[in-house]
């Protein structure tokens, strides 16, 4: 894993994701998961932290972002370029963005779990629910009658 | 509810014998399972344990509370041991103390076990079919599926409205061991030429939108990739030149969206077909866009993500986009109407902005309940639950808090009416002899407002709005204005030779006209203006009921209604909006009871809504729906709380403290007075319908009113007024209806513990309880004490009011003596300048 710039003290932690995968990262980076800080305060981070719920891919794709929102803090161009990215993976990805999402929620990192859940709320901003339901492909549940109810109820929404 | 009590305790089991028992008597293995229900909500485990303890030994004992709040449901389930201990629970304690115990799990009358085993009573076993074809009848799956077993039912659900069979079908079986067969057997296989899947029917929520395969062709199309520069219009020009167009939905424009998505919906399957092939990977604005089919639907991974991962990303959204997403799916709504997501909504509005949100919410319209608007609480304290009911009546109530809101000050509160999430407030004022119709419309979830003004003719008397309506379909606002006319001496010569006898009635009336503006939405001024002059009979009957504060029109389905229903003979009157015409609506010989009875929407049909004001939790609710011209009648259980009086109370009648104060105590001296008789036996009372009438029509009364809720001192003058009505009471603790509890002081000597439901009368038809309570040892100690103190503020007051200081010393009062006070701001703004119709 690349250095940032202040490892003075880097400890290297590994991890080991659900399917088996073993991954070092620095402390800094690790620590920004509220999981694993609670897992070293509890001193039972002693050898490989496991994460049972996190898979290898999902895994690298949140060290990724953490080490780039670490790094955009005071970029303002870079946080739009990652802002775009979620619409990027939302559209081509669903699935891993839901992945994504919940291992975020998993590890506890609030700084991303802010990035990911901004990214699908920018994604749902100003879309019809008709196309809402079509990009990320969720089933429209309402009978007939039903819809015609509720978008009759919240008119003023969609005017 | 001393359930139980003190036949309960000496119990003998030997005593159950002799009572009729249901046959044949199953053995138990999980215990014998009771359902208690109308339950107070302030039940207790403790004490439902000890009540059914003493008929025999409860094993289990479940009180289902509520998820949100944690206090109890209402119901509980109980288990008991032996059969005759549960038995005998049910012969004692059932509609004693009006809770009601029953089996929990029975059939016919005949209690069954809790889980299924060996026996006669054994659960079914449901087996749920998808993809069945069309042409398949019930003869054939009966074939099928009862080759190895017997099946009890089958049910196939036909879908009307599409004349297609809904593709599945529930199977029941006797026996678990046969229905695992039939799943492992015909799960899969070719069935009338379609595979079938069979598989456990147990969560239904998955296969109601199930639909055959192919029995919608395609005409839905996706196009992405287009940028933000490209109009609809230009889509419109591009993609019309394959067929017809029928629907058309691209995004947002207002919106900063990096790249843009169209849904294109065509009358043909060969005209989207045409589309995709000479349309996609085409180029516009310099990028290339991709056609494909819509509704090519894979299963949602978006969707299954937890509630509070979902709620944190709604929670990002802007208020219009939180609607549009209700309406997505069943889940998001759920997620979106929920109580919890209101409160975060809210807590972060509060924390962002630092300001007071405003929300409307149109919670879930269950079957069995109605739609109602939730307005977020906006005050002084943090939450409180403000809710409305979602009719103009109740509505009415928040247009004061709403204006502050608005930052319109300085707009009377005279609500006209509330139509599709509208409100409309407005008033008339008369500048010598010219008369201003000033309205206001506001939606109070953007906050916009629009206003209207029409100048009236000098010639006419007074007018003012009544009535207020959103034509969905024109975008038009109504506004209905009466005028009082008195009829011109010509006109009624004119009459009087024609009807004589009707020539004596006109004498005595004045003549109501109505104006129906209608207003376009962008509008400022009416663009057409129809004088109607009306000759119901009930309209003169109605009107002049109602004192100003109640003129508030209630608009559904095309239709303004007025009413009047605190009569014996209760009076509606409809206005067609379309044909401009009135129309008397018949209300037979319907008795309300209620001490609020208000028109509401009730499932798209009009209905009254009677409701008891009850110092318990739940309000007995009772709505009547006309239907096909008649008036049916039905209880309503699950009302939320929302519609109970108390909690409005707190923020509203703060602000409703006036200046006029010294005034309401003759007031109030007479009303104690003239209703002395009605204090009877020491329990709450209600006002008669006279009563609040006549409060309604005296209006500094709920002045004083509020200000006797919340302040010490002014109990102290109702102490005052009991002691000349010789009821000795002193008081010793207030609390709101809301915290009815009692909490003050333990009932001294006997019985002059005294609760009294204060009627307080606020801004509008609000009525609020306050309890007090009294007792005869705290007037002893205090009496003498209060006495003096209050001729002394007497003095005052008479002092102030001459020198016109008068706001002031009650403010002054306020400071000193309430503390609760101090926390809340507190407008003293004299609201006598505001009201010019008065």
């Amino acid at each position: 894993m690349a250095s940032t710039s202040n490892s003075t003290s880097s400890k290297i932690i590994t991890l080991r994701s659900s399917d088996g995968e073993v991954f070092e990262v620095e402390e800094s980076v690790a620590l920004e998961s509220n999981l694993i800080r609670r897992m070293m305060e509890d001193d039972c981070a002693n050898n490989i932290i496991p994460l049972p719920n996190v898979t290898a891919p999902i895994f690298y794709l949140v060290i990724e972002h953490c080490k780039k929102h670490a790094e955009m803090k005071d970029n303002k161009e870079k946080k739009k370029e990652l802002r775009s990215q979620g619409e990027e993976l939302l559209k081509s990805d669903p699935h891993t963005y839901s992945n994504l999402m919940e291992a975020v929620n998993y590890l506890d990192i609030k700084s991303l779990m802010d990035l990911t859940a901004q990214w699908l709320a920018d994604f749902l901003k100003g879309k019809s629910p008709r196309l809402i339901r079509e990009l990320l492909k969720i089933k429209n549940d309402f009978t007939p009658e039903e819809e015609a109810e509720i978008l009759e109820r919240n008119r003023w929404a969609f005017d | 509810m001393a359930a139980g009590g003190p036949e309960g305790k000496g119990f003998r089991l030997s005593q159950i014998e002799s009572w009729p028992r249901p046959l044949p008597r199953p053995r138990a293995i999980e215990g014998w399972t009771l359902l208690v229900t109308n339950l107070s909500r302030r039940a207790t485990k403790y004490f439902l344990r000890e009540t059914f303890g003493e008929v025999g030994e409860v094993t289990r004992l479940r009180l289902n509370l509520d998820d949100d709040l944690g206090f109890p449901k209402g119901s509980a389930l109980i288990e008991y041991k032996n059969y005759d201990e549960a038995l005998a629970a049910i012969n004692v304690l059932h509609l004693n103390g009006m809770i009601s115990v029953e089996w929990a799990n029975e059939r016919d009358g005949v209690p069954i076990r809790l889980l299924h085993a060996e026996g006669t009573y054994v659960r079914r076993w449901y087996v749920l079919v998808t993809r069945v074809q069309g042409k398949v009848q019930e003869a054939n799956l009966q074939y099928l599926f009862g080759k190895y077993g017997e099946v009890t039912s089958i049910q196939m659900n036909h879908c009307g409205y599409i004349r297609f069979p809904k593709g599945y079908a529930f199977i029941e079986y006797k026996h678990h061991e046969v229905a695992c067969w039939a799943m492992k057997l015909w799960n899969g296989s070719e069935f009338f030429g379609d595979v079938i899947s069979v598989r456990w029917a147990d969560d239904h929520r998955h296969v109601y939108r199930e639909i055959p395969a192919g029995s919608l062709p395609d005409r839905l199309l996706l196009v992405t990739g287009l940028t933000a520069r490209v109009a609809a219009a230009e889509l419109h020009l591009q993609f019309g030149i394959y067929g017809e167009i029928i629907n058309f939905e691209t995004y947002d424009g207002r919106l900063d969206v990096v790249e843009g998505y169209a849904l294109i919906e065509y009358k043909r399957f060969k005209e989207a077909r045409a589309a995709i092939s000479g349309a996609d990977r085409n180029e516009l604005h310099g990028q290339t866009i991709l056609v494909n089919w819509a509704n090519k639907m894979k299963p949602t991974y978006i969707n299954m993500l937890f509630d509070d991962l979902m709620r944190n990303i709604f929670l990002r959204l802007p208020l219009h986009s939180i609607f549009r997403c209700s309406s997505v799916c069943k889940r998001w709504k759920h997620i979106i109407s929920d109580r919890l997501f209101e409160d975060m909504h809210h807590d972060l509005a509060l924390k962002n902005h630092g300001i007071n949100p405003s929300m409307l919410f149109l919670a879930d319209g269950n079957e069995d309940k109605p739609s109602f608007v939730y307005f977020f609480k906006n005050g002084f304290k943090r939450r409180s639950g403000v809710r409305g009911v979602c009719n103009s009546a109740y509505l009415e109530m928040r247009v004061a808090r709403l204006s502050q809101l608005l930052n319109l000050h300085c707009i009377p509160h005279v609500n006209i009416g509330s139509s599709n999430g509208l409100l409309c407030y407005g008033h008339s004022c008369h500048c010598v002899g010219v008369t201003h119709d000033v309205a206001y419309v506001t939606n109070p979830l953007t906050k916009k407002f629009a206003r209207f003004a029409r100048h009236c003719d000098e010639n006419l008397g007074p007018s003012r709005l009544i009535g207020f309506a959103f034509d969905v379909n024109e975008k038009k606002f109504k506004l209905v204005s009466l005028t009082e006319e008195v009829v011109g001496s010509k006109e009624l010569e004119a009459d009087s030779s024609a009807h004589p006898e009707k020539k004596l009635k006109k004498e005595l009336k004045k003549e109501l006209k109505v104006d129906i503006l209608t207003i376009g939405a962008d509008d400022v001024h009416p663009d057409d203006c129809k004088r109607i002059k009306i000759s119901q009979d009930s309209f003169y009957r109605i009107f002049p009921q109602l004192s100003d504060a109640k003129f508030s029109s209630f608009a559904m389905n095309g239709c303004l209604y007025w009413c009047y229903l605190y009569s014996s003979s209760p009076l509606i009157i409809a206005l067609h909006m379309r044909l401009n015409l009135f129309i008397d609506i018949p209300v037979g010989d319907l008795v309300l009871t209620g001490d609020r009875r208000f028109l509401m929407d009730w499932k798209g049909k009009l209905a009254i809504a009677d409701v008891a004001n009850s110092f318990d939790l739940l309000p007995a609710v009772k709505i009547w729906v006309r239907e096909d011209g008649e008036w049916i009648g039905q209880e309503v259980h699950s009302w939320p709380d929302s519609i109970l009086l108390p909690n409005w109370i707190e923020d509203f009648d703060i602000e409703m403290v006036n200046d006029r104060g010294f005034f309401f105590f003759f007031f109030f001296f007479f009303f104690t007075f003239t209703e002395k008789n009605s204090i009877e036996g020491g329990i709450e009372f209600l006002p008669s319908v006279e009563m609040q009438k006549a409060m309604i029509r005296s209006k500094p009364f709920k002045l004083w009113f509020s200000l006797a809720v919340q302040n010490p001192i002014s109990t102290w003058f109702l102490t005052m007024i009991d002691f000349n009505l010789d009821i000795s009471h002193a008081p010793c603790g207030l609390a709101l209806h809301r915290k009815f509890t009692p909490v003050g002081v333990p009932p001294t000597l006997g019985k002059t513990i005294i609760n009294i439901g204060i009627l307080s009368i606020l801004s509008k038809k609000e009525i609020g309880f306050a309890t007090f309570q009294f007792s005869f040892l705290y007037w002893f100690l205090m009496g003498p004490f209060c006495f003096f103190y209050l001729m002394l503020l007497i003095s005052i007051h008479f002092l102030f009011y001459a020198l016109g200081l008068h706001g002031f010393i009650i403010e002054l009062f306020m400071n000193l003596y309430s503390s609760d006070f101090k926390n809340k701001k507190i407008l003293f703004e004299s609201r006598e300048e505001e009201s010019p119709h008065r």
